[in-house]
């Protein structure tokens, strides 16, 4: 290790704060990259899910109607 | 070898193959690119010796080199997909263009901005308007039009073939870029790393730069592939097999 100790490690030899900050925000934007679609894939099947259980709801509605009511 | 290569363009014409042969793939290359971006950062971070002249901020390379090599060959993706797209209407080829805009937009401004925190120590300056970085800007400007425009196009079968026409009338950029360290006087460092012939690299810090740049590489199709499926749930929501994989009827009363 090029290190003797984690303050070493930290200041990088004066340069930690540029060191640091450029690997913390590749680490923000990398797992920005990665979550963005996830995140709509999921509200995607969210909005599927919600649909198909409103057209099952209204199927029950339907069936429940009596005869006389339902439209010809 | 042919008649395989056919049947796969055949295969690509489906978004729903795309979709379940990518599904197959993903947690392999999730796995291989955390594997290699973790240990190519551990190795980089920890192990590799400080630089002669800059000291320990030259460790920005390995993730400043990796973003730049991904944000220009995720250009040339990018125009490819639209040549693709717009020659043989092929859809998984559409998607590909779509999502590559954001993610390679994305690289380039981590290329650009550790690159900005790299030059302070070194040259003194956050920024210079030198040929690369000034043309990587250009990049840059490039990507975020083919996001604006693909979102001013309201029939989104014209927005596709603007954005491929784009994407195609920039790649002259990618070129520019690459040689631009050799074409005019440029404070950006000349290529130490080549192809052919030996890289002026000293090996104990070569090899953690060519294990991030393989990381970013498999991160950048895992991500590519995770906005490609996502874009393919949404265009295909109404059919039957993507209500079938989301929302699977219960069973009838």
């Amino acid at each position: 290790m090029q290190f003797d100790s984690l303050t070493a490690l930290w200041q990088m030899g004066g340069h930690g704060a540029y060191v640091w900050s450029a690997y913390g925000l590749c680490a923000i934007t990398l797992l920005a990259i990665i979550l963005v679609p996830l995140q709509r894939s999921r509200r995607i099947a969210a909005e599927l899910r919600k649909g198909e259980q409103r057209r099952a709801a209204r199927a029950r509605a339907a069936d429940s109607t009596p005869s006389s009511l339902k439209e010809v | 070898m042919w008649s395989w290569l056919r049947s796969l363009w055949h295969k690509l014409g489906s978004p729903r193959w795309f979709y379940q042969i990518s599904g197959k793939w993903l947690p392999w290359l999730a796995l291989l690119a955390a594997a290699l971006l973790i240990g190519g950062t551990v190795w980089g971070l920890l192990f590799a010796p400080q630089d002669f002249r800059q000291g320990n901020s030259f460790r920005i390379i390995y993730i400043h080199v990796p973003a730049s090599m991904l944000a220009m060959a995720g250009y040339v993706l990018m125009a490819s997909a639209g040549a693709i797209s717009l020659i043989w209407r092929m859809k998984v080829a559409e998607v590909a263009m779509k999502c590559a805009a954001p993610i390679g937009a994305a690289l380039t401004f981590l290329a650009l901005i550790t690159g900005s925190i790299w030059g302070k120590p070194t040259w003194g300056t956050w920024w210079v308007w030198d040929a690369r970085i000034t043309s990587v800007l250009v990049l840059f400007f490039l990507y975020m039009g083919v996001i604006a425009l693909y979102e001013a196009f309201e029939n989104k079968q014209a927005a596709a073939k603007a954005c491929a026409v784009l994407s195609l009338v920039g790649v002259v950029n990618v070129p520019i870029i690459y040689w631009s360290v050799e074409w005019w006087f440029s404070l950006h460092q000349p290529a130490t790393l080549k192809i052919m012939g030996k890289s002026t690299m000293a090996p104990a810090m070569l090899y953690p730069l060519m294990i991030m740049i393989a990381g970013f590489y498999c991160f950048y199709a895992l991500a590519l592939l995770l906005a490609m499926r996502s874009e393919i749930l949404q265009r295909e929501r109404n059919t039957q097999w993507v209500r079938e994989l989301l929302a699977p009827r219960a069973a009838e009363a």
